[in-house]
């Protein structure tokens, strides 16, 4: 005999918690809490001006390192384009369409107040990829090279439109109630 | 105001014992649904902590323009799916015929809730996740193939698989055969 389970399953969406979770787990919640109280609304345009001021200054002050003493300043780091003319076209193939995602985005720090996980994953990626990156740029083997970095583009844009979803998501649950 | 909304209200404005009501209304229903993703108790209980905490340590992100309850059910189906990411997932197999042959003769029998919880639990790791995440808690297969990283065909497949799965689980359990 077979069972209608959408049926059963939307008419009895409720019912189907039956599990408690141990009264102890509280306890472990409640020591970890940390709320930043939320601070008054302020005008923090300054705030940018500075940073900008900052931005151009440290831009100068880079470029002008790098002019007089090229390729000491920062450890080498591979890249596709260094292999061969095919893998430079793959990877501004990647770089472009991850551009062209985070512009679709615009994320901001609310996005990364809001989906931290995400953010977490993508940060912990970036810096994975930058040791990866380091490490490869010793190897002279081109195999050990394109796999990683192919890897980072593609989980970079499985993340990039996780966020996506996630945006979609809740803009759809605006005026939903959930059921729980 | 509902008093869900009151509770959120309060945390927000610093009222720390409201975060204790809000775990009271919430946590079975999450409970119940990262026992459902990863299949463990323990590890759901684990997750569950993870998850409260990451939700009331950013509870100023909360605008209201969701239910606090969706918002608080992403971070938790989130949390679980981490989780499962960093596990090898396993994906349910039975022979296409037979999942073709499915969906004739659909009873509409009336099924103990407990009993799909308990049965749901048993299903390979991959298809207990396509399961939970489409049948219980209303994601779609491009979104269930973005979380789960895996493709919508898969998705839809796995679901299939573990529908099949979970009807002949309850079969075995309500008549025996």
């Amino acid at each position: 005999m077979a069972f209608d389970i959408e049926k059963n399953v939307k008419e009895k969406r409720h019912q189907i918690d039956v599990e408690t979770p141990p009264d102890n787990l509280w306890e472990g919640i409640e020591d970890k809490i940390d709320i930043a109280q939320e601070p008054e609304k302020k005008d923090y345009s300054w705030v940018w001006k500075v940073a900008a001021s900052l931005f151009l200054v440290t831009s100068i002050v880079l470029l002008v390192l790098l002019v007089s003493k090229p390729g000491d300043q920062e450890p080498q780091l591979a890249s596709l384009s260094d292999i061969s003319s095919e893998y430079k076209s793959i990877e501004t193939e990647y770089i472009s369409v991850i551009q062209m995602i985070e512009s679709e985005l615009k994320l901001d720090e609310e996005h990364r107040k809001e989906f931290p996980w995400l953010f977490e994953e993508l940060e912990y990626l970036e810096v994975v990829n930058t040791q990866y990156r380091e490490d490869l740029s010793k190897v002279s083997e081109n195999e050990q090279v394109i796999k990683p970095l192919i890897d980072y583009y593609e989980k970079k844009i499985k993340i990039l439109k996780r966020i996506q979803l996630e945006i979609n998501r809740k803009n759809n649950e605006k005026d939903d109630q959930i059921n729980i | 105001m509902d008093i869900n909304h009151q509770l959120v209200k309060s945390l927000q404005d610093g009222d720390m014992s409201a975060a204790k009501g809000i775990y009271q209304n919430y946590s079975k229903a999450m409970y119940n649904t990262l026992i459902r993703i990863t299949g463990n108790s323990e590890e759901a209980q684990d997750l569950l902590q993870d998850a409260f905490i990451k939700a009331f340590n950013s509870i100023q992100s909360f605008r209201g323009d969701s239910t606090f309850g969706a918002w608080l059910k992403r971070i938790v189906v989130n949390t679980g799916l981490m989780h499962l990411r960093a596990k090898k997932m396993e994906f349910a197999e039975i022979n296409d015929a037979l999942l073709e042959q499915e969906e004739e003769n659909e009873h509409t029998v009336d099924i103990d809730p407990a009993l799909i919880h308990e049965e749901i639990k048993k299903l390979p790791s991959g298809s207990r996740a396509v399961v939970t995440l489409y049948l219980l808690e209303g994601y779609t297969h491009k979104e269930i193939a973005a979380e789960l990283d895996i493709t919508e065909s898969t998705s839809k497949t796995q679901y299939m698989r573990g529908k099949k799965m979970l009807k002949e689980q309850l079969n075995e359990k309500i008549y025996g055969v």
